[in-house]
């Protein structure tokens, strides 16, 4: 059982003032996390000025992108001098993880701080009313163990909501007090060493509860109502084209997700500038052909690609214009493919992504 | 079953062991079905799956890849990374509901032209059972 620190202020005040102390102390060159843009909304930012601080919503319950994709921008491969110290999802943290496995970036010199979850709203609703009108319902959920009704789909859906491989965990879910009282949970040296000189009472417990693991059945039956809506089994060729259909091809979904890392994405290539003759060789096979075409192409491309990663973050379906439930799709073909390998993305650092690497003695039922 | 049924096959095959066995079988008159159209691939392992996915939108009726034994690679592990990236595309077959038995692997040496032939008939008449796929006449794809 993990080492605990339990001090008298609520969730995020207590992470804000961890966060500055770390800044104040010289320990981390600067904080990553989710801060207040204008009234209405937040932004990843990385910040040093310990005034800037006060500006951190290190939990508001919206995820503008994925923070472990826009933190692997930032921490490439070569060597950082100084440690930052940063705040995210658990979801975002597994992407970011992965991304370190596929290596986009390095892990080192990072202190990961991150939370049991409890989901996040669609980013749309960032401009329907006023956010912060949502905020305390949303923490009132918390406190409860129970999630929202509007909230992802994907969230609703989520069963990793405790964080793999942070430093630091700071419990959440099913916290009745945690307008008062803040616990964090030390995974590692590093989180130890944040820690240090932080005043507080110090003690031992398991991150999971009894309300961690109501959640997680909640949400396991969730996931098996939002597949069986979509009828996945029986969809076929027909199924597809009534899904995808309405895809306008904008490539958000590709944009926003934190696996999708290529530079020059395979189907913005120029092999997909179609020539007359490709046009004419259509018209002759199918008698018709869907302008712009290659929807299903590019969809299914990308689910052979990626989806052994997915983290099921649900940032795809969040951006989707046409409201596609991209991610209910992508991370119901993702588990099944990561059952396969028995692979969880961005869970153990050291078990490498199935596409890097294969063994002589495996998977011997697929061939005939 | 439409009887008249003939399936449109593609197979990429490696040109170490399952492009020869092909051309083993034709040398030694073992037939197998015309039908099949044989793309020449320097080993499995340059099979993006893909290619699978592109055949098969594209209107082909089965997908079949062929490769040398595991251990028999000329590039070590190539067959072994496409024995992954097949078992993906074919997981992600099964989860939309698409038929994963139209795509196929199989590992066959260049001394095993027999084997090759009979491979094709039976992979032939699994994808007549299954009969034409729906992707070749769907235009909004
Ligand atoms: S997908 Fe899971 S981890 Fe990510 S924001 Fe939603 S509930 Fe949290
Ligand atoms: S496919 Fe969607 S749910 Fe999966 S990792 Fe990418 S953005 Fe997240
Ligand atoms: S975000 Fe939606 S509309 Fe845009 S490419 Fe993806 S699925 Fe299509
Ligand atoms: S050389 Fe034949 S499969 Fe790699």
């Amino acid at each position: 059982m993990p080492k605990t620190l339990t001090v008298n202020r609520g969730a995020s005040d207590a992470v804000r003032a961890l966060l500055r102390s770390l800044i104040e102390g010289g320990k981390v060159e600067g904080v990553f996390t989710l801060a207040r843009v204008n009234n209405k909304g937040v932004g990843y930012a990385l910040i040093r000025d310990p005034e800037k601080i006060e500006q951190a919503e290190p939990f508001y319950p919206w995820m503008p992108s994925s923070g472990g994709k826009q933190l692997s921008r930032l921490v490439s491969l070569s060597r950082r001098p100084r440690p930052l110290a940063v705040v995210l999802r658990p979801c975002e943290l597994r992407a970011f993880v992965e991304l370190v496995k596929l290596e986009q970036c390095r892990r080192d010199k990072l202190v990961l701080i991150s939370s049991t979850c409890g989901g996040v709203y669609p980013v749309e609703t960032l401009s329907d009313g006023n956010p912060d009108d949502r905020v305390p319902r949303y923490w009132n959920g918390l406190k409860a163990g129970e999630g929202q009704p509007d909230a992802r789909d994907s969230c609703r859906a989520c069963k990793h909501f405790i964080p793999y491989n942070a430093d630091l965990t700071v419990a959440l879910v099913g916290c009745g007090d945690l307008d008062e009282k803040c616990t964090f949970f030390v995974n590692s040296e590093a989180g130890q060493a944040c820690l240090e000189g932080q005043g507080g009472v110090w003690g031992q417990s398991a991150v999971e509860t009894e309300a961690t693991e109501k959640l997680a059945a909640a949400r396991d039956a969730e996931r098996e109502r939002q597949r069986e809506e979509l009828h996945l089994g029986s969809l076929g060729i027909e199924g597809l084209v009534g899904i995808f259909g309405k895809c306008v091809g904008c490539r958000s979904c590709r944009e926003v997700c934190p696996i999708c890392y290529c530079t020059l994405c395979d189907f913005d290539s120029a092999k997909y500038e179609n020539e007359p003759a490709w046009f004419a060789r259509e018209l002759n096979s199918r008698k018709g052909v869907r302008v712009p075409p290659a929807t299903l192409l590019f969809q299914m491309g990308r689910m052979v690609h990626m989806s052994v990663s997915c983290v099921g973050c649900g940032m795809c379906s969040d951006v989707c214009p046409v409201n596609i439930p991209v991610a209910t799709l992508f991370s119901s073909v993702g588990e099944a493919n990561q059952k396969l390998f028995d692979y969880v993305p961005g869970k153990d650092e050291s078990q490498k992504p199935p596409f890097v690497k294969a063994e002589l003695n495996e998977l011997e039922n697929l061939t005939v | 079953m439409d009887a008249a049924f003939e399936p449109k096959l593609v197979g990429f095959l490696c040109r170490w062991c399952t492009y020869q066995a092909a051309d083993l079988a034709g040398v030694g008159r073992s037939r197998y079905p015309a039908n099949l159209v044989p793309i020449r691939v320097m080993c499995s392992g340059r099979v993006d799956p893909l290619f699978l996915v592109r055949a098969f939108l594209k209107g082909a009726d089965g997908v079949f890849v062929g490769g040398c034994h595991p251990g028999d690679c000329h590039y070590i592990e190539g067959n072994l990374r496409a024995r992954r990236r097949f078992g993906v595309v074919q997981t992600v077959f099964s989860v939309l509901g698409l038929e994963p038995k139209r795509l196929r692997l199989a590992w066959i040496s260049a001394s095993e032209g027999p084997k090759f032939t009979a491979q094709m008939k039976d992979f032939d008449a699994a994808v007549k059972k299954l009969g034409k796929n729906t992707a070749a006449a769907e235009v909004f794809l």
